[in-house]
């Protein structure tokens, strides 16, 4: 089975085809590795109540396994469901799931022998909100399926994060349900130039439009914290916004608090986000919180080469003394 | 009951109008989303948006609203003593609301406004102002409200119910109130009598009632999803509160603020202090079950420390507890927002069914 797929010519027939071979190919792994009881439970996405939508689940026995599920919906990141488990468990990642599993075992959060990773090859995933466009069709009509037939899932149709994706296939697996999809190749130029629009944007904006900018962006926020939730990155067992002694971030709509919330979470994530989405995925009001998070992969890159979640054997930028770094004061 | 045709070319200046003697509010696009807000001088309400995201709740019990000033600094007058902070509850009009997200505002009378406890910011609020419905023709996907005790032409809860009929609205008059709002924006042929023609049948010979009565079934039929929830109250506590199936429906749950802060029914709140130099207030915020901070307690130790525990919390208040305590049905209006919002497809009808019908 060889599936090396142009993006740009995938259609949603082609799609249709391979979300069934891959589906078919996660439930037969599934059932395998809970008979030969290699792990205790697998986590992977079934279908969603509506079209185009995905729910995580979590299987224990190999009789449930046909629930599983593969499409172009499954935006949330599942080692955001694996983190603190004590069991041994199987996932199916994608790209950017796989380099969060990565920064789960160096950050010691979970221990690499107790995962079995499924390893799925990434054509993308469509934006949430192109749903919510299609989904706004009236009750009774399912037109929705029938203009996604028409729709080629080419590059307008994919989130953000999954345009610039830099790895598409798992960076560590156990096994993989297909052979490994194209990668793009770039060059360090093309990548600052491209990955980083959106960031280079911004960056190019007087301050004050900038801090309008901003402003203007966080403005619908009602702090529902999907975005830190949906995070695998965000795991402290009582988040600083959640802290009430101290109580370091006030609790109303100030925008203050809401920036505040904002741009520490970014700089938590500094040299570990893997640039998944998922958070944007979460977030009920289509703010693109991957903005903040985008910047300082930027400075990551720019400065230490550095992108997460890439490799088990070193260590994250902020983590790590070099004695050829940039700065003189670290030196 | 009294029905009136209200031309849709005389509409924008009608609402104008009623300014004279209320402030407005409605829905706006803001951004991406609708939301209801109060509607500067000469800006409409979208009649033709389709669904807020968050609800209009927040019209009388906003996300955060101070309660309370107050100054530490001891050379002020009335120092360490809390103010009541200025409030404007002057006659005011929610245009274009949804019939079921007003009567999501029963529901929330139940626990602001009962025989023991006046919330006055909430009273005050709900009582100042008019709801001027718009009956929904043509419901989405994720609309389950007519298995809610309600629906998208229920008149229970509204002053007006406006039917969009063509190019015209049809006002179905509920109340006092709602004549009283018609009158000022001039819609009322005479002030305060109804032209007796257009009460039943127009001057085109059509029957009214008849018409709304077609335009009602024809939005009902359209709702699909179907809940139902008559076996939950009998069911002991426990055995839901025990049920085997919530660890599993927890699963996918990130515990997010997303479906409590969208919802028109949920009514948790908290109250806190904020102070900045010398000044401070005392504000009531929303909250939400889903997050660990909602139960902690002052020694550090969490009664629903484990996030399934917080997801099941959600569902047995709305759809047990809810209806033990007030024999009034759930508190749920199948608005659809959270099924609509929720990153990980948490879907409260598939919910209230499983509690319904399974072990
Ligand atoms: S998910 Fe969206 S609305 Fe919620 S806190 Fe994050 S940015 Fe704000
Ligand atoms: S911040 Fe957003 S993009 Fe980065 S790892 Fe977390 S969820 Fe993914
Ligand atoms: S049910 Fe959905 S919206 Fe509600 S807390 Fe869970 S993930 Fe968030
Ligand atoms: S529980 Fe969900 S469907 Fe019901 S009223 Fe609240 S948001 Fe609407
Ligand atoms: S469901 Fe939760 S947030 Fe909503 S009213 Fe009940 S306890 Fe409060």
């Amino acid at each position: 089975m060889t599936m090396n797929i142009n993006q740009s010519d995938i259609n949603k027939k082609q799609i249709d085809i391979i979300n069934q071979q891959y589906t078919e190919k996660i439930r037969e792994s599934a059932k395998k590795v809970l008979l030969e009881k290699k792990v205790d439970v697998v986590i992977g996405f079934k279908n969603g109540t509506e079209p185009m939508t995905t729910e995580p689940c979590l299987i224990n026995k190999a009789s449930d396994a046909d629930k599983l599920i593969w499409n172009e919906h499954c935006r949330l990141n599942l080692a955001n469901y694996v983190k603190g488990r004590k069991d041994k468990a199987a996932v199916v990642a994608k790209g950017c799931d796989s380099r969060n599993l990565v920064n789960h075992i160096i950050e010691h959060q979970i221990k690499r022998e107790n995962l079995y990773i499924i390893g799925v090859p990434c054509n993308g995933m469509v934006d949430k909100s192109l749903n919510l466009k299609e989904l706004k069709v009236e009750a009774e009509s399912d037109t929705m399926q029938e203009n996604l037939d028409l729709f080629p899932i080419n590059r307008d149709m994919l989130q953000d994060n999954c345009k610039t994706c830099i790895k598409r296939n798992p960076v560590i697996f156990d096994e993989m349900i297909a052979e490994p999809v194209k990668e793009r190749e770039w060059t360090k130029e093309e990548k600052l130039k491209e990955s980083f629009e959106s960031v280079n944007k911004i960056e190019a904006m007087a301050e004050s439009d900038r801090w309008s900018f901003f402003n203007d962006m966080l403005s619908s926020c009602t702090r529902c914290y999907a975005c830190r939730n949906a995070c695998p990155l965000c795991y402290c067992p009582t988040c600083f916004v959640d802290e009430s002694r101290p109580q370091w971030v006030g609790k109303g709509t100030d925008l203050i608090d809401v920036r505040t919330y904002h741009f520490l979470r970014a700089f938590h994530c500094a040299g570990r986000c893997t640039d998944c989405g998922a958070c944007e995925a979460a977030c009920p009001m289509n703010i693109k919180v991957r903005l903040f998070t985008k910047k300082l992969d930027k400075e990551c890159f720019e400065n230490f080469g550095w992108e997460a979640g890439m490799s088990l054997d070193e260590r994250p930028p902020l983590d790590v003394y070099k004695v050829n770094d940039n700065a003189n004061f670290i030196r | 009951m009294k029905i009136i045709k209200i031309d849709k070319k005389i509409w924008s200046d009608g609402v104008e109008k009623s300014r004279d003697s209320y402030r407005l509010i409605g829905p706006v696009k803001d951004r991406e989303f609708h939301q209801f807000r109060e509607l500067a001088k000469g800006e409409q309400p979208d009649m033709n948006y389709k669904n807020s995201r968050l609800s209009p709740k927040s019209i009388a019990f906003p996300q955060s609203e101070t309660m309370f000033i107050y100054d530490l600094d001891e050379k002020a007058e009335e120092h360490h003593i809390m103010q009541d902070a200025e409030k404007d509850y002057s006659p005011r009009a929610v245009i274009g609301i949804r019939p079921y997200d007003a009567k999501a505002f029963k529901i929330l009378d139940l626990n602001f406004n009962n025989s023991d406890y006046q919330d006055p910011y909430w009273v005050n609020a709900y009582n100042c102002t008019t709801f001027i419905s718009l009956a929904v023709n043509s419901p989405d996907k994720f609309d389950f409200s007519t298995s809610c005790a309600t629906g998208p032409f229920d008149d229970s809860a509204v002053d007006v119910l406006l039917v969009d009929y063509n190019d015209s609205y049809l006002a179905k008059i509920m109340t006092d109130k709602g004549l009283a709002w018609l009158n000022a924006a001039g819609f009322t042929t005479k002030n305060g009598e109804i032209d007796g023609a257009v009460t039943g049948v127009s001057e085109a010979g059509e029957d009214i009632y008849e018409i709304i009565e077609k335009l009602k079934a024809d939005a009902e039929s359209k709702i699909r999803s179907k809940i139902s929830f008559d076996k939950i109250k009998e069911k002991s506590i426990l055995d839901i509160f025990n049920a085997p199936f919530w660890e599993d429906i927890a699963f996918a749950c990130l515990n997010c603020g997303t479906c409590t802060y969208s919802c028109p029914t949920c009514w948790c709140f908290d109250i806190q202090d904020e102070t900045n130099g010398r000044k401070g207030i005392r504000q009531k915020n929303w909250d939400s079950c889903m997050t660990p901070l909602f139960t902690v307690h002052a020694t550090g130790h969490n009664p629903r420390h484990n996030d399934w525990e917080r997801t099941r919390q959600r569902f047995m208040h709305k759809l047990k507890y809810f209806q033990d305590k007030y024999n009034q049905g759930i508190m749920c209006v199948g608005c659809g927002r959270c099924v609509e919002q929720c990153p990980a497809n948490i879907d409260i009808r598939n919910i209230c069914n499983q509690m319904n019908n399974g072990e």
